[in-house]
């Protein structure tokens, strides 16, 4: 389908040129059109409106009212916010490097050549593609303090299991060991195709110079995957910062609709404090205030690790 | 060249389609367009298992008249009043729609709702046809919704488990000394842990916090809406009762074992003998222990009180066409619609005398339910939704065991006035 070509060997004159390319481009547009119009409408025009919103103390329906910084004046004296952002970092500086070496140990051990590699694979990886209320009301029965698996497994050998959901001081950990189970999956298959990518020949070598098993990991395998342990690294930061889907469905719920108590607060993290200021108090304008702080968070974090990584990944 | 004009073609057509869907889809609301010489009446509401029994209703009311085309529009999920209130503030929505206790003064005090006053008055519509406390739940300065439907809340009992332990049926005459020492005897411990319970206390405010305050007298929000007393002696003793039953004679499970494994399961399991449960439980509890369930009036302490909810109809504030918004809701309000209501045995109607088709759906003493409207208190709503938070907050404390009632309380009376106060 050479539709551009066949013409321009009939046309000459710059002129002419000149114009065809302008109609080429205006049909380049035309033809992304769907999709930044999509793009624009449902990404681009939201994350400004939120930012306008951020300044407001609008509540979905009345006039808006700008308040100037009020809203980010607010948050830094806001000990609920205060406390979500605090438990975001313990999730985050739990559940990451867990996941990641976690990974890199499973990755490293479905690269060899076992029996049963494929369905090994497949177990691990099973978790992304479950829908995460199937996980979570699966692990919530698994973790029933009375008649929970687990505490049931735990009275065989003389424990007394703890309300792994129902106990404040457990309820977080527990979300971290689902966040943890879940996540290995998908990093494993990107941490498999890195190690894929790393020439048997280094082996060899090294092989032959004597380096023992754990050296040629530590030397060979570690340096040539960081690459792929530096993306895994990004992705899951700004995925754990953004955790919200767990803590929703693990913490229970009162029939008033509003929940709460010492469980919520033990697991309350940023983006649930941003649903429940918006949708539930239609503190809507102070939930994009603190969407947009999340967000900075986030990104200063990103741009941190693009700056560090010269330091410690090693491309080819 | 003909593949271009074919790809061409393609996008124009999904552009015409995507533009009408969106045209379409804003245009939902009730502008009040006019089809045939009727004036169109857009009609909004949530609960998908009633849809059939709206589209009758519409019917019924399209075949009495010639002038007024009534649509039925289900808007089933849990953003029923999230969209709602985004329509009618952009002047839009609705004509007539379904409204509950929670959201009205909410919607009322931003002018989204019709003043009924003028029309109940000169059309000889008497507001007496339905519970009092219903028509509180939807009046400000005068009166803003016809009550459609209503729930109370009553003490089911397991009759096989209280044949077994050979103690009597609960009676209207109980107190709450009575179900205390009838719950003590149902309970079946082995060592420290219970295999049967006598009654399950369960962190519901609607079923069990909020009548238990209005049994020893503290109103769960005060008339006006501005303040609540919660930390009140009399509010202390009911939310303390109701703990002892978890933590002290241990004849309810303890809140982190309701929290784990719903009540409303252990007792339909038999496990649990008592529960408080709403009207809207016959049914399921009925499906799942036949004749083995019955229900009675919740017990009395300093008096007998219960807590009545219900949805109403509300028209909208900007339709074009308030005169035939009237119309319709005087419709629905009518003794007719209630009756194709009671009918189907999903809800009790509004409508005073027409509740007996409900209470004759089953064979449970179903009629406690509509006996206990008269000592009802509506169920408590104001202005800002954000008051009942520190109520959830401190009560799950409470029945975790990690607040005492009287600490709850107190701090629940100070957050939550504090948000009254800022609001109203």
């Amino acid at each position: 389908m050479s539709l551009a070509k066949e013409p321009q060997m009939m046309l000459t004159g710059s002129a002419v040129k000149s114009a065809l390319r302008t109609r080429e481009m205006l049909w380049g547009y035309f033809f992304i059109a769907p999709v930044v119009i999509g793009l624009f409408i449902f990404v681009v025009i939201p994350i400004i409106a939120s930012l306008v919103l951020s300044f407001s103390s609008w509540d979905g329906s009345s006039n808006m009212n700008f308040i100037g910084l009020d809203n980010f004046v607010k948050m830094f004296s806001d000990q609920v916010y205060l406390k979500a952002l605090r438990t975001t970092t313990v999730y985050t500086a739990i559940t990451v490097p867990a996941t990641i070496i976690l990974s890199v140990m499973v990755a490293v051990m479905l690269n060899r050549q076992i029996r049963g590699r494929d369905v090994y694979r497949l177990i691990f990886f099973l978790p992304s593609v479950t829908m995460p209320v199937a996980i979570a009301v699966v692990w919530k029965w698994m973790y029933n303090g009375s008649n929970g698996l687990i505490n049931y497994l735990l009275s065989l050998v003389g424990i007394d299991g703890p309300g792994w959901i129902t106990d404040e001081r457990f309820i977080l950990t527990s979300i971290m060991i689902i966040a943890i189970w879940g996540g290995i999956g998908y990093n494993m298959i990107i941490l498999l195709s890195g190690l894929q990518g790393i020439p048997d020949t280094y082996y060899e070598a090294a092989s032959l110079d004597g380096a023992t098993s754990w050296s040629r990991f530590a030397n060979i395998t570690v340096p040539l995957l960081t690459p792929a342990i530096f993306f895994v690294l990004v992705t899951s930061l700004i995925g754990a910062f953004q955790v919200f889907d767990l803590v929703f469905m693990l913490t229970p719920v009162t029939s008033g609709g509003g929940a709460g108590g010492v469980l919520q607060d033990a697991t309350r993290t940023a983006v649930f404090s941003i649903y429940q200021n918006g949708f539930t108090w239609f503190k809507i304008g102070y939930a994009s205030a603190q969407a947009w702080v999340l967000f900075v968070i986030i990104f200063l974090i990103t741009m941190l690790q693009m700056y560090l990584q010269k330091r410690w990944v090693h491309y080819e | 060249m003909k593949f271009r004009r074919l790809v061409i073609s393609c996008i124009a057509v999904f552009f015409a389609l995507g533009a009408a869907a969106c045209s379409s889809g804003g245009g939902s609301g009730g502008k009040g367009g006019k089809s045939g010489g009727k004036v169109d009446i857009v009609w909004w509401f949530p609960a998908k298992e009633q849809e059939a029994t709206m589209k009758k209703i519409a019917e019924e009311f399209n075949k009495k008249q010639d002038h007024i085309n009534l649509k039925p529009q289900l808007n089933a999920g849990a953003d029923y009043y999230t969209k709602l209130q985004t329509v009618l503030a952009a002047k839009n929505g609705p004509d007539v729609m379904w409204m509950n206790g929670p959201n009205f003064p909410k919607f009322q005090s931003k002018g989204f709702l019709m003043k009924l006053d003028n029309k109940v008055d000169t059309d000889g519509v008497s507001m007496t046809n339905y519970p009092e406390s219903l028509v509180k739940l939807y009046s400000k300065d005068g009166y803003y919704g016809i009550p459609k439907d209503y729930d109370t809340i009553g003490l089911f009992y397991n009759k096989e488990m209280f044949d077994k332990a050979g103690v009597p049926y609960p009676s209207d005459k109980w107190t709450w000394d009575d179900l205390r020492s009838a719950a003590l005897k149902l309970t079946v411990k082995s060592g420290k842990t219970a295999s049967q319970w006598g009654i399950a206390a369960h962190l519901s405010t609607q079923e069990v916090v909020y009548p238990f305050l209005v049994q020893n007298g503290v109103l769960p929000i005060a008339e006006d809406r501005k303040s609540l007393k919660y930390d009140s002696p009399e509010g202390i003793e009911a939310v303390q009762f109701l703990f002892d039953l978890m933590y002290k004679d241990g004849s309810s499970p303890d809140g982190q074992y309701m929290t784990d494994n719903d009540p409303l399961q252990l007792f339909q399991s038999g496990k649990v003998a008592m529960i408080m449960s709403g009207s809207w439980q016959a049914k399921p509890y009925y499906d799942a222990l036949k004749d083995k369930v019955d229900v009675q009036m919740l017990p009395s302490h300093m008096k007998s009180g219960n807590i009545i909810h219900g949805v109403a109809w509300v028209g909208n504030a900007n339709s074009k066409h308030p005169d035939e918004v009237w119309e319709v809701l005087k419709y629905l309000g009518s003794k007719e619609v209630a009756m194709l209501q009671a009918e189907t045995g999903t809800v009790i109607p509004a409508f005073n005398g027409t509740q007996d088709a409900w209470v004759k759906s089953m064979p449970l003493n179903l009629k406690i339910f509509i006996d206990s409207t008269s000592i009802a208190e509506p169920y408590p709503s104001a202005f800002d939704p954000e008051w009942e938070t520190p109520v959830n907050t401190h009560l799950t404390n409470i029945w975790l065991n990690k607040e005492t009632p009287s600490d709850g309380l107190k701090k629940i009376t100070e957050e939550s006035n504090k948000v009254l106060a800022a609001t109203n």
